[in-house]
């Protein structure tokens, strides 16, 4: 759990693979149902043709082009939810290649006071290298990769910058990427790692974003 | 005419890089297809990998369209509805359902925020919602959430979210599947 509350959050979770997305509309997701009938009844829909889909929920987005699956939620209490409904879907779609998964946290928290946004900035990127070069440097954005520690293949990323959407405030990005062999057909490979990472995955970003705020 | 470039399809033929987290763009200029380069320079951060940018993200849209050298326009469609609402959990629960009873349903209760011990619970039916009662029956998962919404109009209200899980059935397929791998494992141990 993130030892504050942060201001704005959200989760996605991105899938590659090759898709057909006439099929990812509402009224399939209720027909199956991964949704409840009058959400797919209200969901407003942006654009549904054969290269792209993208409709929204109360509590979820959708879009989906040839090379691309992404679900959206900016409201907490449906991580889990939007968790089952990939699974879900994938479960039923099962002959779908999959080959890469982001598993994304998005967060804004808002700081003190401008000074205490500026230390962050400092700590993260300290300034003795760039005031000789620049004038008055500070940070826009830093993006650090790790290796995955659970022998899968893939990476974590962690992206810091300024918030634009709260000021003075921090916002984080938290790319937990999977990848399968090429070779793997359908979508079992990757659906199985949602579902057997998702704790470990969600516990990590929060244990890294708590860790750089130096509450830990 | 509106024509969208598969960035994937892209990769694989070996002319371009990884493609991964852009935004979804329509490209209207067909001439710009032919420049496999050209078509790579038009989309921001083409080193990601499955990430998105949505409204969670650190981007001011109007300041991260760049077209580059071209002057053929890059149309970005939607991303998120900026009128979207936040909720932030204070508490959240994954829960089952041990019984039904005649109006309430006696749930097991896992707490995910504090990692506290399990809690069984008394739960009236008139709280879940009508079409998720469907879905009630002895072992069915839920999650319970109680927090803060933010509505894009900027009004917070406490609020108390329970979603039944909705999973399809396993396929015979895939029953039959799970019990060949049953049995492998079983010779494998040696198991009579």
């Amino acid at each position: 759990m993130l030892t504050d509350q942060p201001i704005i959050q959200g989760m996605n979770i991105v899938l590659l693979g090759d898709f057909n997305p006439k099929i990812f509309q509402p009224a399939w997701f209720a027909a199956e149902q991964l949704i409840r009938v009058p959400e797919a009844e209200g969901a407003d829909i942006k654009i549904i043709n054969p290269e792209v889909v993208i409709f929204d929920l109360d509590w979820l987005e959708v879009q989906v082009t040839r090379d691309r699956c992404i679900f959206t939620t900016s409201q907490e209490a449906y991580y889990e939810v939007v968790r089952d409904l990939c699974i879900g879907t994938f479960r039923l779609l099962r002959h779908t290649p999959l080959r890469k998964m982001g598993i994304n946290r998005d967060v804004h928290f808002r700081m003190k006071s401008v000074d205490e946004w500026h230390e962050f900035g400092h700590r993260l990127a300290p300034k003795e290298l760039w005031n000789s070069i620049l004038k008055n440097p500070g940070l826009k954005s830093m993006t650090i990769e790790g290796v995955r520690e659970d022998g899968l293949r893939g990476y974590m990323r962690v992206k810091v910058e300024p918030s634009t959407r709260i000021q003075p405030g921090i916002y984080f990005q938290i790319n937990d990427h999977y990848e399968t062999d090429k070779s793997v057909i359908g979508s079992e490979d990757i659906i199985n790692i949602l579902e057997s990472s998702w704790d470990q995955s969600m516990g990590k970003s929060e244990v890294i974003i708590n860790s750089i705020l130096g509450w830990q | 005419m509106l024509i969208l470039k598969p960035k994937l399809a892209q990769y694989e033929e070996g002319i371009g890089q990884d493609p991964t987290g852009d935004p979804i763009k329509l490209i209207t200029d067909p001439e710009s297809l032919l420049d496999p380069k050209g078509i790579l320079s038009c989309f921001r951060n083409v080193e990601e990998e499955s990430r998105s940018e949505n409204i969670e993200e650190n981007i001011d849209r109007k300041r991260t369209i760049n077209l580059g050298e071209f002057s053929s326009p890059v149309i970005r469609l939607p991303a998120i509805s900026r009128r979207s609402n936040n909720m932030a959990s204070l508490q959240k629960w994954q829960g089952y359902v041990i019984k039904v009873l005649n109006e309430a349903l006696l749930v097991r209760l896992i707490d995910l925020t504090h990692k506290g011990p399990d809690e069984e619970a008394e739960i009236p039916i008139e709280e879940i919602s009508q079409d998720d009662r469907g879905l009630i029956r002895p072992g069915a998962i839920f999650y319970w959430n109680i927090g803060y919404l933010d509505s894009y109009n900027g009004q917070r209200t406490r609020i108390s979210v329970i979603r039944f899980q909705r999973l399809p059935a396993w396929s015979k397929e895939e029953i039959d599947a799970a019990e060949r791998e049953a049995e492998r494992l079983q010779q494998i141990i040696g198991w009579k």
